[in-house]
């Protein structure tokens, strides 16, 4: 039970980091509540690729050594819904803005993700990271990662775009 | 293109040379850390990781790493020569990380190793050294493709495919005095792939990958590196020899036989397309020929209408309000359908697929023309390859492609349709007869007649129609109740060049295109008849029983929305069904009671030049009476057709290519039984599904052995029924033979240029899609008005029908748009 939920970890606080992940969505889709047409094939292909790809690669990341374990559930909650959901709907309400702007948005509320599920589920922790010597860096350095996202995304897209690979289409081009 | 052996190195290959270097001293590095430790020589920093000292280890790892080593400096020394070197690490490295997993994932012996400080197990250290392995593989890989690609300028194929198509092209096309070389004829095939989009072209791929891949199968190297005799043999027994002769098991049969196939037809396109192939065969392109001056000064008509056509760059935004009717396609069923609606005044929006290709841009090269005016370039297969279905896709439809035959719907047929013991289509026959009148008027039908003064009239319909009629002759098979004739056509004025099938030019062919979409457009002005192409209807939205919108698809990916109040869907008969399903209408019964004009050509060969590709390419038809099913229509094509249905294989393919200029062939076609099925799915999301029946397979093989015989009446040194194993019939006793050859329909090529069915009408709601008025049931403004309504095959070219299904049609779209309802008529169902 300690590798699904976390230690001492119950049911009641996994709803309190959804409410968090819920709360931080209504205000990322504010700008664009909903997905204009051209733009679904994408959402959704951006949402399922890294969804998968966080989920397995936490799960990776610790195996190797770089990352500390995240509970199975809460490594699910963290890559479908707030990686596949909410990072994705912020990706489609700022991919026109500057990559700068773009990778500060990820990387902000990446962190403010992170702080709370650690308050709530003691999950994100390690003494040191990086040869630094604080709780922080560890979740310093895996909101900055987040902060890729947009840039890697973008890549991603172009690249498919040329043959609407999947039906993804560069809306904007 | 390609390089002669000595020119300069691209620079995709200046950096692959590079990387191998890079890789050699990675390697000779490795040879070095493996080597050293064991011997003594164990140089400080490694100290740590004393596990390197076990000699067993060191040897293996020194053997890998000095051989890798190897091929790297051999490959860098020259990356064209030696490219077998490069494409052997590759293979390797691949095989060591694949390894690596499986030890990862299985290795019962998980042991620990120590390091100076700390321990480590020994599936992470084999995770690093696969991954390590991995991301110099990735690199190789990538620049290996890329300096491939940059060698050849391949624009479709990787670099394997491509080889694999040069190695069967080396084989194929067995003759002396090849006119291009193997490698120029792949990169024909490769420009054409990559000249046109469809969803199944990655097919083309696979199919080539396998073929490349086979022989291992049989633990023989892969078919692009076999000497060619070795080659041909391997083909000739296992691919040949296995599907003609049924020595594999049936899945496998159908498989080798779609491979080889696809195989064959990509070869034979790339290498008689090509210009220096035509002095070879006796071809001459029309405008080369001594006559074409004369023959365009005699016939000088010319029907070239402006059309205005909207692409993706003209649509702005997401989203159109229609206020009228919004008809998908634009072939002859759209064309009538639109010129009947503008003309009572509604707005008429037509979304097409295909691109917009003006007549005055039609040429003279067959690859370029199939890869703009036909669907998936002419590739569409059914699911067990064993069926070609080819459509036009393209502004105005297959009437820009076909070869403008018009026959009426036979009495017959309709009143077999409108048996109300039987499929009960309702419809009122005097009204669909004046109807179909109409439309022989309105785009000008009439028997090719207009000869001009510089020959005679067999001449300039065909020279090869001519013998098969004195065949017919000979045979009494002239004689009334059989109706032998030249075709009737939407033609003026024909130049015979040839070239029906790749877009009449001059506008001879009145063709949706040129006739009766300019003329609509005319009469509603460009802002109420408004046509958007190279945009494929992917949805209809529905709301209750109405259809609110469409969902259309640019070929960037790019989508909009087209809201209107009248919808008319006429895609063609299998486009239509999917678009159906695809939209969850008529579940269940969309898709089903597909019917085709089921045709396979018999050639025959003549002791004297005919030049059978002069003329109209359909010149003459021969229909039995009492009927026996089957119709013949004379045909023949330009080189590239024409090699694609040529029977045979290796020299006796190219001994009959050469016999070309000496040859007629004719087509047989037999409507088929209502027992195929297209739906959403298989390898290309079009999954056709058909067999024929015994009854139309027999019905086929009677008229193949009858038109053979006509042949042979009329002089033919022999006749080949176009089979996938070779047969040549020198007498009709001979001919008899090819029943017992002929076996089944894997046996022999088969294909259609008419798919007919899919969403049929009758008024039996079980079974009928659409009713009376082409209404589809459960919907108050969705119509259907293509082929894919006939409810059986009509066994004749279906243009005139489905143009006549349109012009009956109109009255009950055109009251759609005001009332929101249908004008109720009661029909007229007495016999005709």
């Amino acid at each position: 039970m300690n590798e699904i939920l976390g230690a001492n970890n119950t049911l009641f606080d996994y709803a309190l980091v959804v409410l968090i992940y819920f709360l931080l969505f209504l205000f990322i889709r504010y700008p664009k509540p909903t997905v204009e047409l051209n733009y679904k094939a994408t959402f959704l292909f951006l949402s399922l690729f890294w969804a998968f790809l966080m989920f397995g690669g936490n799960y990776l990341g610790y195996r190797v050594g770089m990352m500390a374990f995240l509970p199975w559930l809460d490594n699910a909650l963290h890559s479908f819904v707030w990686v596949g959901i909410c990072l994705c709907w912020l990706y489609y309400c700022t991919f026109e803005r500057p990559v700068l702007e773009q990778f500060i948005f990820f990387a902000f509320l990446s962190f403010i993700v992170k702080v709370g599920e650690k308050m709530i589920l003691g999950t994100w922790s390690m003494d040191s990271y990086l040869g630094i010597k604080s709780p922080y860096a560890y979740l310093i350095a895996m909101s900055l990662i987040d902060g890729f996202y947009p840039v890697l995304s973008g890549w991603i897209v172009k690249a498919l775009a040329k043959n609407s690979t999947f039906g993804v289409y560069a809306v904007g081009t | 293109m390609s390089t002669k052996s000595g020119a300069a190195l691209t620079s995709q290959e200046l950096n692959l040379k590079s990387y191998l270097r890079i890789l050699f001293f990675i390697y000779l590095g490795g040879v070095l850390l493996y080597l050293l430790p064991p011997i003594g020589l164990m140089p400080e920093f490694l100290k740590p990781y004393a596990f390197i000292n076990d000699p067993a280890f060191a040897n293996n790892s020194t053997i890998k790493m000095g051989l890798f080593a190897a091929l790297c400096f051999v490959a860098a020394g020259d990356v064209r020569r030696y490219l077998i070197a490069v494409e052997a690490i590759m293979v390797v490295m691949c095989f060591a990380v694949l390894s690596g997993i499986i030890l990862i994932l299985f290795a019962k012996n998980n042991y620990t190793i120590q390091m100076a400080n700390s321990s480590l197990k020994m599936s992470t250290l084999i995770l690093y050294s696969s991954i390590f392995d991995a991301a110099l593989n990735a690199i190789l890989i990538v620049l290996y493709n890329k300096a491939q690609k940059a060698r050849y300028n391949l624009q479709y194929f990787s670099p394997m495919e491509f080889r694999a198509l040069k190695a069967l092209a080396e084989v194929l096309i067995e003759g002396d005095e090849k006119a291009i070389s193997p490698q120029e004829t792949a990169l024909s095939v490769d420009r054409y792939m990559s000249s046109f989009k469809a969803t199944n072209k990655w097919v083309t791929k696979l199919a080539l990958t396998s073929l490349e891949l086979y022989p291992l199968v049989f633990l023989k190297s892969p078919t692009s590196y076999m000497r060619p005799d070795a080659r041909k043999a391997f083909l000739e027994r296992h691919f040949y020899q296995d599907v003609s002769l049924r020595f594999a098991p049936p899945f496998i049969r159908m498989l080798v036989q779609g491979m080889i196939r696809m195989g064959k037809q990509l070869c034979f396109m790339g290498y008689y397309n090509d210009p220096r192939v035509y002095p070879t065969i006796g071809y001459e392109p029309f405008s080369k020929r001594a006559d074409t001056e004369k023959r365009m000064k005699d016939l000088p008509y010319e029907n070239i209408r402006p059309l205005q056509v909207q692409n993706e760059k003209d649509v702005k935004g997401d989203v159109i309000d229609w206020d009228g009717v919004v008809i998908i396609g634009s072939g002859p069923g759209a064309s009538i359908m639109a010129k009947g609606l503008v003309e009572r005044g509604k707005r008429v929006l037509i979304i097409e697929r295909g691109e917009h290709t003006d007549p005055s841009e039609f040429n003279e090269d067959e690859i370029d023309m199939v890869s703009r005016l036909y669907a998936d370039g002419a590739l569409q297969q059914a699911a067990d390859f064993r069926f070609q279905v080819i459509q036009g896709s393209t502004v105005g439809g297959s009437s820009v492609v076909n070869n403008a035959v018009c026959f009426d719907t036979p009495h017959a047929v309709l009143d077999r349709w409108n048996d109300t013991n039987g499929i009960d289509a309702g419809l009122d026959l005097a009204r669909y007869i004046q109807c179909n009148k109409n439309v022989n008027e309105m785009i000008g039908v009439h028997r090719i007649n207009d000869t001009p003064s510089t020959m005679s009239r067999e001449e300039y319909l065909n020279p090869g129609g001519k013998k098969f009629k004195l065949g017919i002759e000979r045979m009494g098979l002239d004689k009334s109740p059989n109706v032998v004739d030249s075709v009737a056509a939407n033609i003026q004025q024909c130049v015979g060049c040839g070239y029906c099938n790749i877009g009449c030019k001059w506008g001879k062919k009145l063709s949706m295109l040129n006739n009766i979409l300019p003329q609509a457009q005319e009469k509603a002005g460009a802002e109420n008849f408004q046509i958007i192409a190279g945009c494929e209807v992917i949805k209809l939205k529905s709301k209750g029983a109405k259809i609110t919108s469409l969902i259309a698809q640019f070929r960037n990916g790019r989508k909009i929305e087209v809201r209107g109040k009248t919808f008319v869907v006429s895609a063609g008969a299998l486009s239509s069904s999917l678009l159906l399903q695809r939209s969850g209408i008529a579940t269940g019964r969309a898709g089903k009671q597909l019917s085709f004009n089921v045709g396979s050509p018999i050639s025959s060969v003549f002791p004297d030049v005919i030049d059978a590709y002069k003329g109209l390419q359909i010149s003459h038809f021969l229909q039995i009476s009492p009927s026996r099913g089957f119709i013949f229509e004379t045909w023949f094509n330009p080189p590239m057709f024409q090699s694609t249905i040529m029977p045979g294989w290796w020299s006796d393919h190219w001994k009959n290519m050469h016999r070309y200029n000496r040859m007629a062939c004719t087509g047989v076609l037999v409507g088929s039984d209502s027992n195929a099925e297209i739906r959403v799915g298989g390898l290309t999301k079009r999954d056709i599904r058909y067999t024929p029946t015994k009854k139309d397979f027999d019905t086929l093989i009677d008229g193949i052995e009858l038109a053979g015989e006509i042949y042979l009446e009329a002089g033919a040194e022999c006749v080949m029924p176009n089979t996938f194993g070779y047969y040549e019939y020198a007498t009709k006793e001979e001919l008899k033979k090819m029943r017992y050859d002929i076996k089944d329909n894997s046996d022999i090529t088969l294909g259609t240029g008419h798919p007919q069915g899919g969403n049929i009408l009758s008024r039996n709601r079980k079974i009928g899609v659409v009713d009376e008025q082409l209404k589809v049931y459960g919907y108050d403004n969705l119509f259907i008005s293509d082929a894919s309504v006939f409810p059986t095959a009509i066994g004749v070219n279906p243009q005139i029908s489905v143009m006549t299904f349109a012009e009956y049609a109109v009255p009950f779209v055109a009251d759609t748009v005001e009332t929101g309802g249908v004008k109720v008529i009661t029909p007229d169902l007495s016999k005709v």
